[in-house]
């Protein structure tokens, strides 16, 4: 065997468990999932019954499963508030300040916290009778909602939640490197030309940082459309009355709570269907709205 | 070049031998044989487990019994992947699930040829349960009714007489009132007389005692929305939301009253708390006050739930009389012994259960309640084919006891969900 043949056959080799694992634990799952949805499967019986495009038709009959889209894009609205919070701070924390460094590891803690101690402290924060938020309000003389209980204020308590957990995490450490990536120069000539702060921010740093704006977008859109069920399986169980249930938890529990295979592999595939539509409408958008220097 | 070729060469190989497992029920040297027993994983019960299969293989030494611990969704997945272990625990609400997919081996014909065993050692009602068509799948393991646990010593403050078996609604109604302490001058309530749980395992009891049924006899039609039922769940909600003897809903979402609230219990802010024997492992390590336990309080008939498993035989296993043979001792008097001895609820063989409630000098002095609760103690209704239409209308439960729903509309809506769940399976097979 040429010398050639044998690097490129040692090539092969490494690459091999790589996609041996890629096509053994996703890809075919993946594909399995898109025939199981057009079956109805409880995981022990066989054969599956197939049903056709039934579980689709369901699903669009499904008067719970049009509840938790909405609440799915309810929670997603923290998405351009964190984004907001975000860019502010990385704004602040660019400065040349003393303790900077301090600063930015207390905001990146959220991010490094295990999620089940965030989500049983926040609990104890909503907690009507007892919790650190009502007390808060009721030392300005508000008398705060019943959060988590309440069929009204337990999707805003977890949209609240959200934003302090990712304000100060990654979105600010991707803002920081973008910030420290534009030319000083430019401020420099601004100045010198006599622009003000709120022009520097809004004709330099806005269009530079663009590109990680919508990177941030779309990661975090993708990221809330499947999102929501640490929540919900931790602190609510989706309730009260399906009201935190997100679809992701939906999908959770026809599949292994409840059985229905199929169901939950057609809801599956639903998602990446509206995930991908919104991400190439993102596409279209970023042509004319992201500034690639 | 040759070495790196040789290493790319083992990789691949390496990768496959990381995939593979060993199979369930193997075969070992000699006239040995593997089986595998399932179990839920839980620290206390993993070392219960491995006692049990130690003492099992002290006097079978020509079984070896490999356990294996995890929760639901891994007993699953071993099931879909063929692989399920010999030995499997189970609730009893999900036994005529997995007997009409032909998952369990039926055992008469076992317990025909076996002249040692005696299926009259067992409770009964809890071997009447494990039977599906006639044909028995199971043997009662460890299972514990609900009772109703007391602190004496806020009883002997509030000079509240202990309950007892003649204690009805109102007395218990009348007991948690006194029992309620506020805090002076705070308006806040720092000891409730009660806790409710809306667990599927707690309230539908008090449906039961009210003379109500949750569903017909033939399992096809949801009776929630007749007044035996409202009037119960009305009670039940009252409790709370109108009576405020039991902590509200925030508790319940922490986890306070999920179980049945023995945490605050055992920490002496509640009087009463409807519990099971599985309980009392925690609550042993009291010392702060005295307690005991009494039958819950009677309505117009004595009724309660009960949670815990049967163990059952895999309808595949390689090795049908070994998995027998285990069965037999893992809920028979060996195992029994040592799972009484861990404080796991009741044995279902009864001469185990019998002689764990006996135990002069140590609370609960009225243990032996557990086993006249046996008599009358119902499992949870909602089987596992219909736990997509359970968690819907256990909602409406869930809105009723935050106050979004009066006890009319969420039994009503209750009912309705399961009627017309049941419309659409009408003409399917089903319990």
């Amino acid at each position: 065997m040429k010398a050639r043949s044998r690097e490129a056959l040692a090539g092969y080799g490494f690459i091999l468990p790589n996609c041996a694992g890629f096509m053994l634990f996703t890809l075919l799952p993946v594909g399995a999932s898109l025939l199981l949805s057009f079956y109805q499967w409880d995981l022990l019986s066989w054969p599956p019954k197939f049903v056709g495009l039934g579980n689709y038709a369901d699903l669009v009959r499904d008067e719970h499963f049009r509840q938790y889209c909405w609440n799915t894009v309810f929670m997603m609205s923290g998405i351009p508030i964190s984004m907001f919070g975000s860019l502010l701070l990385a704004v602040v924390m660019n400065q040349k300040l003393p303790g900077m460094t301090f600063f930015k590891t207390v905001y990146f803690l959220p991010s490094i916290t295990s999620g089940i101690a965030i989500y049983v402290l926040w609990a104890w924060i909503y907690n009507p009778d007892f919790g650190l938020m009502n007390w808060l309000l009721a030392q300005s003389g508000v008398e705060g909602p019943r959060w988590l209980e309440s069929t009204t204020w337990s999707k805003p308590a977890l949209v609240i939640m959200g934003i302090w957990g990712s304000v100060g995490g990654v979105d600010l450490v991707l803002y920081l490197a973008a910030l420290q990536g534009i030319d000083p120069q430019l401020y420099e000539a601004a100045e010198m030309d006599g622009a003000g702060a709120w022009q520097r921010f809004w004709k330099i740093t806005w269009p530079l940082v663009s590109p990680t704006t919508f990177f941030i977008l779309i990661m975090g859109i993708i990221g809330g459309f499947q999102g929501g069920f640490d929540t919900a399986y931790i602190m609510t169980h989706g309730g009260p009355a399906g009201s935190t249930t997100t679809v992701s938890y939906y999908i959770y529990n026809n599949a292994y709570e409840w059985l229905h295979m199929g169901y939950a592999a057609a809801l599956a595939w639903f998602l990446f269907l509206v995930i991908l539509i919104v991400t190439l409408v993102n596409w279209f958008f970023s042509q004319r709205l992201v500034h690639y220097e | 070049m040759r070495r790196m070729a040789a290493c790319a060469g083992l990789v691949p190989l390496l990768a496959a031998l990381a995939f593979w497992f060993p199979g369930c029920g193997t075969g070992l040297s000699g006239d040995r044989v593997e089986i595998t027993m399932f179990d839920w994983d839980n620290i206390e019960l993993n070392r219960l487990n491995k006692e049990i299969i130690a003492g099992f293989e002290k006097t079978h030494p020509h079984i070896r019994v490999r356990f294996i611990s995890g929760d639901a969704r891994k007993r699953l997945a071993m099931i879909a992947a063929d692989m399920a272990p010999d030995i499997m625990p189970l609730e009893i609400e999900e036994l005529s699930f997995y007997v009409t997919r032909h998952l369990l081996a039926p055992l008469d014909e076992f317990m025909g040829a076996d002249a040692d065993f005696r299926l009259a050692d067992y409770f009964q009602n809890m071997a009447a349960m494990c039977r599906c068509s006639g044909k028995l799948y199971a043997l009662p393991e460890d299972f514990s009714p609900v009772a109703l646990y007391y602190n004496k010593d806020l009883f002997d403050a509030a000079q509240v007489p202990y309950p007892d078996e003649n204690c009805g609604w109102e007395d218990f109604l009348d007991a948690a009132k006194r029992l309620t302490r506020g805090r002076a001058g705070s308006g806040r309530i720092e000891q409730y007389g009660f806790v409710t749980s809306w667990w599927r395992n707690r309230w539908p009891m008090y449906v039961w005692q009210n003379g109500g049924e949750i569903f017909n006899a033939d399992y096809d039609r949801c009776l929630m929305d007749q007044p035996e039922a409202v009037e119960a769940i009305r009670f039940y909600n009252d409790l709370a939301a109108a009576h405020h003897v039991a902590p509200g809903w925030a508790a319940q979402l922490e986890g306070v009253g999920g179980q049945g609230g023995s945490q605050w219990f055992v920490a002496g802010r509640i009087a009463m708390t409807a519990e099971t024997r599985y309980a009392q492992t925690s609550f042993q390590r009291i010392t702060a006050f005295r307690w005991d336990v009494a039958p819950l309080p009677k309505g117009k008939r004595r009724a309660t739930t009960f949670v815990g498993g049967v163990a059952g035989i895999a309808a595949r296993t390689k090795y049908p009389r070994e998995a027998w043979e285990f069965l037999k001792f893992l809920t028979g008097e060996g195992g029994s012994a040592v799972l009484m001895r861990g404080g796991r609820g009741l044995a279902g063989y009864r001469p185990a259960a019998e002689k764990a409630v006996v135990h002069p000098g140590q609370p609960p002095e009225h243990d032996g309640v557990f086993i006249a609760a046996v008599e009358y103690c119902h499992p949870s209704p909602f089987l596992t084919e219909h736990m997509r239409t359970f968690d819907h209308a256990q909602e409406e439960l869930n809105l009723l006891a935050q106050g979004y729903r009066t006890a009319d509309q969420a039994c009503h809506n209750f009912a309705q969900l399961f009627n017309e769940h049941f419309e659409k399976l009408r003409g399917e097979p089903r319990r």
